[in-house]
């Protein structure tokens, strides 16, 4: 307790000084004493704290004069923390000086909380906008559609209750009513709305902001409301309270009062009862005037004037006792405070009677005056005349005798010279003086102070004073150190804003029960809202109404054991926080100082709420959010969207900054981030790349601000990661023009149509097809849009044509846009109007599809093209069948044709062997034709498969024609007309001369069949020059120089569904037997077997025209040496060996050969064949074998024969080729070969052709 | 009034921050040298949070603290200085009453 023994040096403790150390030492503020030079007189130890860092030992430092009016709010510099401190300042005597009092109040603690809530709420406000203020989100009926803690706590309602409610019913009737004219009025408007009102003396401010949808209509309502009832100021703390005096006087043997300006009395002391007979109670409701007997009444105004002006006065004078009688006294007083006097009254009634008997015994007096322990001196003319020796021992002398002589005014204080100066003049008038306290001045320097009183003598005729004095000093110190005492303790217990009350264990039973409030201040009564009459006096548990005394355990305890206790408390009887610090002035008692603290308690409620909405705001956020150091970029926060965005781990992140993790993708956006905080103090929705832990780039939109954490300014920044929007948007874009390119390239009709069928979107494709802009389209029906033919029918097109009900284009989109039905690849025909260069007639495949387009059910409709296709498939279906037919009838022919031979054999045989008019050689006639009529059908089979075995040679077409006119005209009869236009120079072609017979007769008997009754048939020849431009039309055709034959009608013609079928085999329109439908079939065959290709123009009634084109021959032109006869059979003669497996063959064979004179071997197998040649030992000059046999070919059999007889020729036979002799059917030329079924005179005239010639070159 | 008429009067007044205390102090010193020392001071601000070292050489306690360093001795006044009268007793241009 180092202060308080710093003042006990300079005082002795006097009566109240514990009270004073109780509290100054218990008190929170810090009191500090300063004299008038800024020196610390004094120091509590709270003031101590609050300096301790800039000085040990307060007292004696020079800490400066206190200049302020009002409570003042100042600062402590040091240790680097400013400390705020709210001072207030009040004159006070300390010591008999003037000093100041000073209370410091330590509100570093409230300034801090409240600027660490200002940055906490701006902070949030930034993240949650504006969650201090009671905020919530309606739609324009009213419901609630979010809100915040604070509307929640305002409304006083859970806030998830809150949502989906009718907002009006959570409101008193006449605010609902309100809100609901404001919420009207925004959506009307549009506009937001600022309104206030007050309910409940709170002042809300209200803003109303409307959310538009889309429409822009206002679909919601965000409503803001905040609390702006300034906090009252608390009143003017310190209140003049009425100094409640306490004196000693209540010990005191003079009268004591206390008077106003008015001379009332406010305080008595129990001497002033003793001597006017009147109690306390009644003297405080009297004035001194009252008192005053109407003899004195003049000088008691004289003594009040003198009082007021001067501040002292002493009189004597006549009063009036309670009972009635008369007194006398002495009055001294002083002022001792602004409207208060300190008055003595001495009741003299006693020695004004006995003051003549004085006189009279003043010798008998003398010498026990002498004695008296009172100082008494005689003073004339201002010179002390007489002093006994206690006046000596007051005044410091040795001897009494020292006094005498001296000038009085000497002994006396400066300041008293005055007072004593007009005592004397009173005396020298005779009157006495009253009591009035002196300063005496003793020659050591030292004051003392008498109670000292004079009367006036005669001595000699010369007026003369007799004094009598009192050493009054210990008391007068005494009562000095008292009223310093009780000044500094009203000075501080009066003018603390802490609240204070001095309380008494109450025991009962030993037990302590209650307390009893002493005393309380005004603070007291202000904080607990308890006036002071209620409180004093009073017992806890009755003051604040609840069963038992609160806190009286803890005060108990300190009234108990002294030891001082502080605490915070919420003090439940008035609803407030409270900071008590208890301490024991004396055993049994405590005294207790508290304040409000509910406003910091309240602040940091508010900051622990406020900053728990950013942290869970900041966890729980799914955008990614980082705070990041200013000064350095460090990362000090992430929260989990970051790490999960970002795909990092905390320990990654935290410390270091986002160049050392290579987070920027463009670092000049970085840069622009960091521009933006420069400039605004914050950046909106910057987009942005991001590259994450995996090297995978994120897109981002950025928002960061500025903000204040833990006193460094640091960045705080919110990323929304739009990367999966963005491959959305990247991929629809792609699949966009994916579908884009396919509506623009694809090789179909695309269109999209309406209920009526009208082309509301059509493609390129689409424009080239119908030959017409895409515009002219949009509106038009389907089918006019595209040209169909029908559409002449009705210009309205679609729908509205005779043919229309059986289109099957309308009637699929018709479906698809009734039922919804989707179809795909319909075959459909198309006709479309007629255009230059383009086949009316088309197959298309058609896909309909619904869809929702415009907003209406609409049918995408495509279309491709496939007439070509078809064409095509109809051709390959043609040679298919063709080729099946040729594999048929080559399987076929081998042994038919081995049959017929034998047919035709024998037959030849029989008729030789009887006479010419033998009546059986008809029918064996008719056998033989009816056999040839067979051999015919297979060649032509065999023919149109192309299978038939041919052997062509360079010929001049014309040539050939004209052969076979005569032949022809037989024909066709003699009704019709043969014209025959052969071309001039005609080309070459290589042809076997048989197929074109077959090719001729073929055609002509065609055009007769055509032709009913009389006609004309035209066969002409051209050469041809056939270009690309012709074979584009004409996919079958092959272009370069060819030779045409055409054959000609007018007979009946051909529709386009025969012309289709006219090559089929089978085909035919001529009733059944009267035609085998392979005539046509084998031109084709020839035709394609030799590279030519055919055209058929034919229109019902218009007759037919038949174009066959064969290539020019380009190559040499070998001779022709052919030697037709019709002469007897040759013969001739040499050694034939025949191989034929087939029995009826090979004899009749045999026979012919022999009957011609040429000896003949017959083998019938391969193998028989080479053992008879072996055992045979003449020459063999002709081999004459069946191609297809068992075991061994022919071709592989003369291999084989001929190195033993080299000059053996050959001759092949067979009903079929195979390609054991020739290729593809073409036999190579020497090769000599004799089909089946052959003639006698087909065999003879061969085998003497073959023996006539040169062996056959290159063989082997 | 002890003040000489040729006396330069030199006057620091140490604040921290320019505060609502800290301006008042400013107003109040400046209006008071005006009546009663016109022509003849220098008035300086320090500013403890511009210049925290500054402050150890007046042992200053507590601020806005007014320091008449000129005439000598040192004085110091404490305060906002609104209590006129307490700041010219304080820097002796007037007796106490």
């Amino acid at each position: 307790m180092k202060n308080s023994t710093a003042r006990r040096d300079h005082n002795e403790p006097g009566p109240g000084d514990d009270r004073f150390e109780a509290v100054a030492n218990a008190s929170v503020d810090g009191l500090l004493v300063v004299d008038g030079a800024g020196i610390v007189l004094f120091a509590n130890p709270a003031a101590i704290a609050m300096f301790s860092a800039l000085a040990e030992n307060l007292v004696g430092f020079h800490f400066g004069t206190l200049a302020v009016n009002e409570p003042a709010e100042i600062q402590l510099p040091g240790n680097g923390e400013m400390r705020h401190v709210e001072l207030r300042a009040s004159a006070l005597c300390w010591n008999g000086r003037e000093a100041t009092l000073a209370i410091l109040r330590d509100i570093t603690s409230r300034r801090q909380m409240e600027e660490a809530l200002r940055k906490s709420d701006q902070t949030t406000r930034a993240l949650l906008d504006a969650t201090a203020d009671a905020a919530f989100l309606i739609d324009p009926s009213g419901t609630v559609l979010a809100v915040n803690e604070e509307t929640a706590r305002r409304v006083g309602q859970e806030k998830q209750a809150m949502l989906g409610r009718d907002i009006y019913s959570l409101l008193p009737p006449e605010v609902a009513a309100r809100r609901r004219d404001w919420v009207e009025q925004v959506v009307r408007s549009g506009e937001p709305l600022v309104q206030e009102d007050e309910r409940a003396g709170t002042v809300i401010h209200n803003s109303l902001f409307p959310v538009f949808g889309e429409g822009g209509h206002v679909t919601a309502l965000a409503v803001y409301g905040r609390d702006i009832t300034e906090q009252r100021r608390a009143e003017k703390e310190l209140r003049e309270s009425e100094a409640r005096f306490r004196s000693y006087v209540e010990h005191s043997p003079y009268g004591v009062f206390v008077a106003d300006g008015q001379g009332r009395y406010v305080d008595v002391n129990p001497a002033a009862e003793r001597i006017t007979g009147y109690s306390a109670k009644q003297l405080t409701a009297m004035r001194i005037a009252d008192l005053v007997a109407p003899e004195s009444r003049e000088p008691a105004a004289a003594h009040f004037r003198l009082l007021t002006e001067t501040g002292e006065a002493a009189t004597e004078a006549a009063y009036v006792r309670a009972d009635g009688s008369i007194g006398h006294w002495t009055v001294a007083a002083s002022r001792i405070g602004p409207d208060r006097y300190l008055g003595f009254v001495e009741d003299i009634t006693e020695r004004k009677r006995a003051g003549q008997a004085l006189r009279e015994s003043e010798e008998r007096f003398r010498m026990l005056i002498e004695a008296s322990p009172m100082s008494v001196m005689m003073l004339r003319e201002g010179k002390y005349t007489y002093a006994n020796p206690a006046a000596a021992r007051l005044m410091g002398y040795d001897i009494p005798e020292q006094l005498v002589g001296m000038n009085a005014l000497d002994t006396i204080a400066p300041e008293h010279h005055e007072l004593v100066r007009s005592r004397m003049n009173r005396v020298a008038a005779g009157e006495g003086n009253p009591v009035v306290k002196l300063k005496l001045m003793r020659p050591d320097g030292r004051a003392v102070w008498s109670l000292s009183t004079s009367v006036a003598v005669r001595i000699g005729g010369v007026p003369t004073a007799i004094v009598v004095g009192q050493d009054i000093s210990p008391v007068m110190e005494a009562e000095q150190k008292l009223r310093e005492s009780e000044a500094l303790f009203h000075s501080f217990f009066t003018n603390l804003c802490a609240g204070s009350c001095l309380d008494e264990i109450v025991y009962e039973n030993g037990r302590a029960v209650d307390y009893r409030i002493l005393d309380v201040n005004p603070a007291y009564e202000k904080i607990m809202g308890i006036a002071r009459e209620k409180a004093v006096g009073a017992l806890g548990s009755q003051v604040y109404g609840l069963t038992e005394a609160p806190f009286l355990d803890r005060l108990q305890r300190v009234a108990e054991t002294g030891e001082p206790q502080r605490f915070e408390a919420f003090f439940e009887p008035i609803g407030k926080h409270l900071d008590f610090t208890v301490s024991r002035p004396s055993p049994g008692m405590f005294s207790t100082v508290f304040f409000d603290i509910t406003e910091r308690k309240q602040a940091e409620e508010r900051l622990a709420v406020s900053e728990e909405k950013f942290r869970l705001a900041f966890m729980t956020s799914p955008d990614s959010i980082n705070i990041n150091r200013l000064s350095d970029g460090l990362y000090l926060e992430i929260n989990e969207g970051f790490l999960h965005i970002m795909g990092y781990k905390r320990e990654d992140v935290i410390g270091h900054t986002s160049t050392e993790l290579n987070i920027w993708k463009n670092p000049e956006d970085r840069q622009k981030l960091l521009d933006g905080l420069r400039a605004d103090g914050y950046v909106e929705n910057l987009a942005a790349q991001f590259c994450g832990a995996d090297g995978a780039i994120r897109e981002g939109l950025m928002s960061a601000c500025v903000m204040e954490l833990k006193g460094e300014p640091c960045i705080l920044s919110i990323t929304r990661d739009i990367t999966a929007r963005k491959q959305a948007e990247t991929a629809k874009a792609e699949q966009q023009a994916l579908l884009e390119a396919i509506y623009r390239n694809a090789p179909l009709i695309m269109m999209v149509v309406d209920a009526e069928r009208k082309v509301q979107q059509i493609n390129g494709f689409a424009s080239q097809f119908a030959d017409r802009s895409r515009e002219e389209m949009l509106g038009l029906r389907g089918g006019e849009a595209l040209r169909c033919l029908h559409a002449l029918d009705d210009p309205r097109g679609c729908g509205f044509g005779t043919f229309c009900e059986q289109c099957a284009i309308r009637n699929t989109v018709l479906d698809t846009l009734e039922n919804g039905t989707t179809h795909r690849q319909v075959e459909a025909d198309y006709y479309a109007q007629p255009a230059a260069g383009r086949t009316s007639a088309l197959k298309l495949l058609l896909s309909c599809t619904p869809l929702t387009f415009k907003g209406r059910r609409m049918a995408l409709v495509t279309m491709l093209d496939v007439t070509e296709r078809m064409i095509l498939e109809t051709e390959l279906r043609q040679a298919q069948k063709m080729e099946s037919v040729g594999r048929l009838a080559g399987g076929v022919a081998h042994d038919f044709n081995n049959m017929l031979m034998g047919i035709m054999g024998y037959t030849d045989m029989c008729r030789e062997e009887i006479a010419p008019d033998h009546p059986i050689r008809e029918w064996l006639d008719e056998i033989k034709h009816e056999a040839e009529r067979s051999a015919d059908l297979t060649r032509q089979l065999l023919a149109f498969a192309r299978k038939q075995t041919i052997a062509p040679r360079v010929l001049d077409l014309n040539d050939e024609v004209a052969g076979m006119l005569k032949m022809l005209r037989r024909l066709i009869g003699e009704d019709i007309d043969l014209s025959w236009a052969p071309g001039a120079g005609l080309w070459p072609v290589k042809l076997d001369s048989g197929q074109v017979g077959q090719i001729l007769a073929n055609l002509c008997v065609n055009a007769r069949d055509a032709i009913s009754g009389v006609g004309k048939v035209v066969i002409e020849t051209r050469n041809v020059e056939i270009d690309a431009a012709y074979c584009a039309e004409h996919p079958e055709a092959v272009s370069g120089s060819h030779v045409m034959l055409a054959i000609s009608d007018d007979g009946c013609g051909m529709d386009q569904k025969t012309l289709a079928q006219v090559f089929d085999p089978f085909f035919t329109t001529k009733g059944l037997g009267e035609g085998t439908g392979l005539g046509l079939a084998t031109v084709y065959g020839i035709v394609k077997q030799n590279a030519g290709f055919v055209n058929v123009h034919s229109e019902p009634g218009q007759g037919a025209t038949f174009q066959i084109y064969l290539p020019r021959f380009g190559g040499e032109h070998s001779g022709r040496g052919e030697a037709q006869t019709t002469e007897a059979l040759p013969g001739g003669s040499g050694t034939v060996m025949l191989v034929e497996d087939e029995r009826s063959v090979r004899v009749t064979t045999a026979r012919f050969i022999e009957q011609l004179g040429y000896t003949v071997l017959t083998a019938e197998t391969p193998a028989a064949a080479l053992r008879l040649a072996a055992e045979h030992e003449g020459v063999i000059d002709l081999l004459i074998t069946d191609v297809v046999m068992p075991g061994m070919n022919g071709r592989d059999l003369a291999a084989k024969l001929a190195p033993d007889h080299p000059h053996m020729k050959m001759l092949f036979m067979s009903g079929y080729t195979a390609d054991a002799i020739a290729h593809r059917g073409i036999l190579d030329e020497g090769v000599h070969f004799l089909s089946k079924p052959f003639t006698r005179d087909d065999i003879a005239h061969k085998v003497h052709e073959i023996l006539k010639s040169t062996p056959p070159p290159g063989r082997e | 009034m002890t003040k000489s008429p040729s006396e330069q009067w030199e006057l620091r007044l140490y604040v921290a921050g320019m505060t609502t205390t800290a301006k008042r102090a400013v107003a109040n010193i400046k209006s008071i040298c005006e009546a009663h020392l016109a022509g003849q001071y220098t008035l300086d601000v320090v500013d403890l949070v511009e210049h925290p070292a500054l402050a150890e050489g007046d042992q200053i306690l507590a601020v806005p603290t007014l320091v008449r360093q000129l005439p000598l001795p040192l004085r110091k006044i404490i305060g906002d200085l609104s209590h006129t009268e307490k700041v010219l007793v304080g820097l002796d241009l007037r007796g106490p009453q």
